[in-house]
Formats: C-alpha cells, sequence, structure tokens
C-alpha cells in the first residue's frame, strides 16, 4: 500500500470507499477503491469478485481500466484509472446548458462502451449518470461493474433488484427475470434525455408503481399487442391507458429530430423491439459526428 | 415491428458464442500432472453432490471444476486439504455464476467436512485461488455452450429409426435429457480434458442424437451453430459413448432392472455412483 499515496476521499461505491490518490514513483493520478475483508465472514463479497474478474477482460476506452488489484488480509485494494468527475457532477458543474455536439459525443462513447460489453457477454446492469466518468479530454467510461454479470447463450434468471429505480426498465419493473441487454439500452435511453436536457431526469419515479405511471404516460400504456406476454410477467400489473399526448419534442426540446428518433427506439416498454448497442451507433443521429471522437 | 425475437438466432447470440469460442481457444492445456490425479473423480462428484444440494446452476459447477482442474495441474496438495481446495473453488465459481442469494455460506460448505477448517482457511483459499488465476474467471465451459447448441439438437425433418418423428416437442425433451447425462459424464472423466468445452458441448448433441436413434446424426444446421464437422468432434463423441456402454453394463448388472433403462435413471446413475471416500457420508 506505500506505493501509493492517499490524497482525497472521491466516494462510495458499491462496496467500498473511493480515493484519489498518486503513485509515488510515476506521479501518476489513481483512483482506489476498497473493499475490507475483516467484518464480512463471507470473504471476497461477490459484487468486487465479478467486478474484478470482468474489468479484467474489459478493456476499452470507453470502460474504465483496472490497474492493478493489491491485497492485503483485511482488505482488497483495486486501482483504477483516474477521471475527473462522473457525469452527475459535470451535469452540476454545466448549469443547465450542454452543447449538442458533447451530447452526441457522450452518447456515442455511452453505445460504443455498451457495444462492447454486450459483444463480450457482460451486462452492466447498473447505468447512471454516477457510473458514467468523464476526463477532462470528454471522454466517457462506463464504470462501477459491481452489479455486472457475465452472460451466458441464453441470459439467465438473475435477481430483478437491478438498476436504479430511475433508469430501470418497464419489464423488469414488471419482475422480468430473463432479461438481456435490452435491460442496459433502456438506461441508456434515460441517460441521452438527461443528457440532451443538461441533467434533468427523465423519469424521476419515486417507488415502482410511480415510476411505470411516469413511463406509460409518456409513452402510451402498452398492450398484449405492442408487447405480447406483458400481462404474464410476475409483477404484472394493469395500468391505466394513457395514450401517447407529449411529443417527444416537447421533452427534449434541444435535440434534433434526428437524436429524438434514436431516443424513441431506445424507449421501447417491449424490451424485444429496443434498439441493440450496435444498432444505436449505426442511427443517422450520429452521421456528421466529429472523425475525432469517431476514431477517439 | 418485427416478431419477437428467439434469442438463439439474434446477432448477439452470434457474437457472444464467437466470444466464448476465442475465450476457450487460450484456456491453457490441461496437463495431468497433478499427483492427486487419482481423487480427482471422487472430489469431482462429491462437488457434483454439494452441488445439487445447494440447488445451484451447472455452470457454477463446471467452472469450479475447472479451477479445480488447473489448481491441482499446478501443485501438490496435501490429502488433507483437497476438500478445502474443491471447497474454495466452489466458493469462487459460485459468487462469479450465481445469483447473490444462492452463494452457499462459508459455514454451510464447512458442514459438508465435519468443520474440519477454520472459517479463517477459507478466506485465505479463496484468495490463493483468484491469485491463481489472476482473477480471470470469466471463462467458458461444455455448460456454457450446450443450451444454445441444444436448440438446433431436433429439427422437424429428423427421422426417428427411420420415420418422421411424431412430436419435436417430446424429442427435445429426451434430448436434453440426455444431453445433460452426457454434460455430467464428460465432468467425471479427466479424459475429457483433452477436448475444448465447445467440443463437448457439440459431443453431447451429437451422442444423444445417436442414443436417440435419430438421423441423420449430425445435421447441417448443427454444423452451421457449432461450427463443427462430425470428424472435428468424432473422437469426443467415441469417448462419451463408451462410458455410456460401460454406466448401461454397470446398471444392468448391479441392479436386476427392466429391460428398459430409461435415460433418466441412467443420469441419475451417472450423478451418484456409489463412491464413499472421505466426508460423502456427511451429505445426509
Amino acid at each position: 500500500m506505500q506505493k501509493y499515496e492517499k490524497l482525497e476521499k472521491i466516494g462510495e461505491g458499491t462496496y467500498g470507499t473511493v480515493f484519489k490518490a498518486k503513485n509515488k514513483e510515476t506521479h501518476e493520478i489513481v483512483a482506489l477503491k476498497r473493499v475490507r475483508l475483516d467484518d464480512d465472514d463471507e470473504g471476497v463479497p461477490s459484487s468486487a469478485l465479478r467486478e474484478i474478474c470482468l474489468l479484467k477482460e474489459l478493456k476499452h476506452k470507453n470502460i474504465v481500466r483496472l490497474h492493478d488489484v493489491l491485497h492485503s488480509e483485511k482488505k482488497l485494494t483495486l486501482v483504477f484509472e483516474y477521471c475527473d468527475q462522473d457525469l452527475k457532477k459535470y451535469f452540476d458543474s454545466c448549469s443547465g446548458d450542454i452543447d449538442p455536439e458533447t451530447v452526441k459525443s457522450f452518447m456515442y462513447q455511452l453505445l460504443r462502451g455498451l457495444a462492447f460489453c454486450h459483444s463480450h457477454n457482460v451486462l452492466h446492469r447498473d447505468l447512471k449518470p454516477q457510473n458514467l466518468l468523464i476526463n477532462k479530454n470528454g471522454e466517457l467510461k462506463l464504470a462501477d461493474f459491481g452489479l455486472a454479470r457475465a452472460f451466458g447463450i441464453p441470459v439467465r434468471c438473475y435477481s430483478a433488484e437491478v438498476v436504479t429505480l430511475w433508469y430501470r426498465p418497464p419489464d423488469v419493473l414488471f419482475g422480468a427475470k430473463l432479461y438481456s441487454t435490452s435491460i442496459d439500452m433502456w438506461s441508456a435511453g434515460c441517460i441521452f434525455a438527461e443528457l440532451a436536457n443538461a441533467g434533468r431526469p427523465l423519469f424521476p419515479g419515486n417507488d415502482v408503481d410511480d415510476q411505470l405511471k411516469r413511463i406509460f404516460r409518456l409513452l402510451g400504456t402498452p398492450t398484449e399487442d405492442t408487447w405480447p406476454g406483458m400481462s404474464r410477467l410476475p409483477d404484472y400489473k394493469p395500468f391505466p391507458i394513457y395514450q401517447v399526448t407529449t411529443s417527444l419534442a416537447v421533452v427534449v426540446p434541444k435535440l434534433c429530430p434526428k437524436g429524438r428518433d434514436l431516443l424513441q427506439r431506445l424507449l421501447v416498454c417491449n424490451p424485444a423491439h429496443r434498439l441493440s448497442a450496435d444498432e444505436g451507433l449505426n442511427h443517422p443521429y450520429f452521421n456528421d459526428l466529429s472523425s475525432a471522437v469517431r476514431t477517439g | 415491428m418485427e416478431v419477437q425475437k428467439e434469442w438463439w438466432k439474434t446477432q448477439l447470440a452470434t457474437d457472444i458464442h464467437e466470444t466464448l469460442r476465442t475465450k476457450e481457444a487460450e484456456l491453457p492445456p490441461f496437463k495431468g500432472l497433478s499427483p492427486q490425479l487419482g481423487l480427482r473423480r471422487y472430489l469431482v462428484d462429491w462437488l457434483s453432490i454439494i452441488n445439487e444440494k445447494q440447488g445451484v446452476h451447472c455452470t457454477a459447477l463446471h467452472l469450479a471444476v475447472y479451477l479445480l482442474d488447473q489448481f491441482m495441474d499446478s501443485y501438490d496438495i496435501q490429502e488433507s486439504r483437497m476438500h478445502l481446495v474443491a471447497l474454495g473453488c466452489l466458493l469462487v465459481a459460485c459468487k462469479f455464476e450465481e445469483e447473490e442469494r444462492r452463494v452457499p455460506r462459508i459455514k454451510k460448505l464447512n458442514q459438508y467436512v465435519r468443520e474440519v477448517y477454520s472459517e479463517e482457511e477459507y478466506l485465505q483459499m479463496e484468495l490463493t485461488i483468484l491469485k491463481f488465476f489472476q482473477w480471470n474467471i470469466s471463462l467458458p465451459t461444455p455448460a456454457h455452450f450446450l443450451d444454445y447448441y441444444m436448440t438446433e439438437g431436433v429439427s422437424q425433418s429428423d427421422l426417428h429409426a427411420g420415420y418422421p418423428v411424431c412430436s419435436v416437442n417430446k424429442s427435445r425433451l429426451y434430448l436434453e435429457k440426455y444431453c445433460h447425462y452426457f454434460l455430467e459424464v464428460s465432468l467425471q472423466d479427466h479424459c475429457f480434458l483433452v477436448f475444448r468445452p465447445s467440443v463437448i458441448a457439440a459431443a453431447c448433441v451429437a451422442a444423444s442424437r445417436i442414443c436417440l436413434h435419430l438421423s441423420p446424426t449430425w445435421t447441417s444446421r448443427l454444423h452451421g451453430i457449432t461450427g463443427y464437422r462430425w470428424d472435428h468432434i468424432a473422437p469426443c463423441i467415441e469417448t462419451m459413448l463408451k462410458v455410456h456402454e460401460m454406466d448401461v453394463k454397470a446398471t444392468k448388472t448391479s441392479k436386476d432392472t427392466k429391460d428398459n433403462v430409461s435415460s433418466a435413471m441412467m443420469y441419475e446413475r451417472g450423478k451418484h455412483s456409489g463412491y464413499n471416500r472421505g466426508y460423502a457420508v456427511c451429505i445426509s
């Protein structure tokens, strides 16, 4: 542990405290995530174990890099690349305005990171602004894989207790157990709208019911026709039939029509019809993306 | 809008399959150098039973046995520590593969060995295993491929003993049972470790089709989904059928069974053939 000098506490992750620190030899700034092992007699928490295993193989410019894992008897220290802030703090700092180019760049990088995860059979399962890191070069990186899963073909059932409420898709809200990459795509859609509105969450629900109502009020209540099998989901209950009355142009006024089309294709209640990360990257919205971002 | 996608036909399924195949190509070869190799069969059976008691998915068991094989291959382990190593592998595999609530508690695992180890020893063993693998335990096993390959296991145009299949759904059910039986078989004997996990999974499907008298044994669709031609997997199938034959003989001689040995029975037999060494008695 002598290799690093702790500078300041950055925050709390899923299972441990995160510090900003400096490598004493190279002066490189890193983020240290501490996992205490002593107060848990079950050894390495499975969330930490999965995060380490998965990040070890997810080496991509849009995924936070895990440099090293150090262990002493009573604790485990994960050494990550350092990023200046997360998207949530970025929202706070830009006081209500993000230019359309930045929105497009962040969204592209988010989808590119996700496409990489998904093709390497990893689901993130907890996408939200706090888990997207932004460095000073405007690069966006997926972080906090504490709830992530390697999935097989087919994707097996895992607990429904994933994804912070505001970013949770309707199928999971209805208790769906067999979900796939579509779970991350819904969250990506919510984040896209939040980016376009410079940090105003799209569906800030108070509980599961309120969350679903907010979603259906905007997108219209799905039916067995638009979403076959919906009523057989474990926690399904009927909701009032809302018709679509508000156009997305009102919801995300600053987003261009192509951007709205992409958003519309991500925010689909029926998970089978939700766009995939790969399809998202090829959407016309990104046709005029700066080549620096595309190749960056 | 397109209709509900069948998961195995999506581009994503193809991508994942490709990733798993790339990963398996990088797996280190099994050298069979462990001085404790003679204990392997017993330990695998023992872990299978614990796994079943704990209600853990078979991907976790297969991963645990893979970890155990690699670990044993590199260390000379005292016999008194073998159970600790095996349980450590199971613990790590469950933490990776399983739902949080299904991960067995250390106290529970320790009951299977009459609490001879301290909790401290489990924690140390866990870290030793993770360090040994450098935390790279996201690895494909035959169990990771089988479900995918089974989707093409039976088709409308198959012949059963020369006649069209009456019920594809029924045939599928039988095929799944046989496939899981062969999957167990492949876990038990270390002679299967020379084959890649995907080859074993493909051979499970082929061997099952042979046992069910489905023809042709290897269809173009199975070739398509697995990427394997018959000659790629033939040696593995042969080994499987040999073990299967021995199993059937053993069942016939040990029990005064009816003429028909049902697949379910063979499956059970494969699982709990009478090894009784060490802590087998502890499981009640």
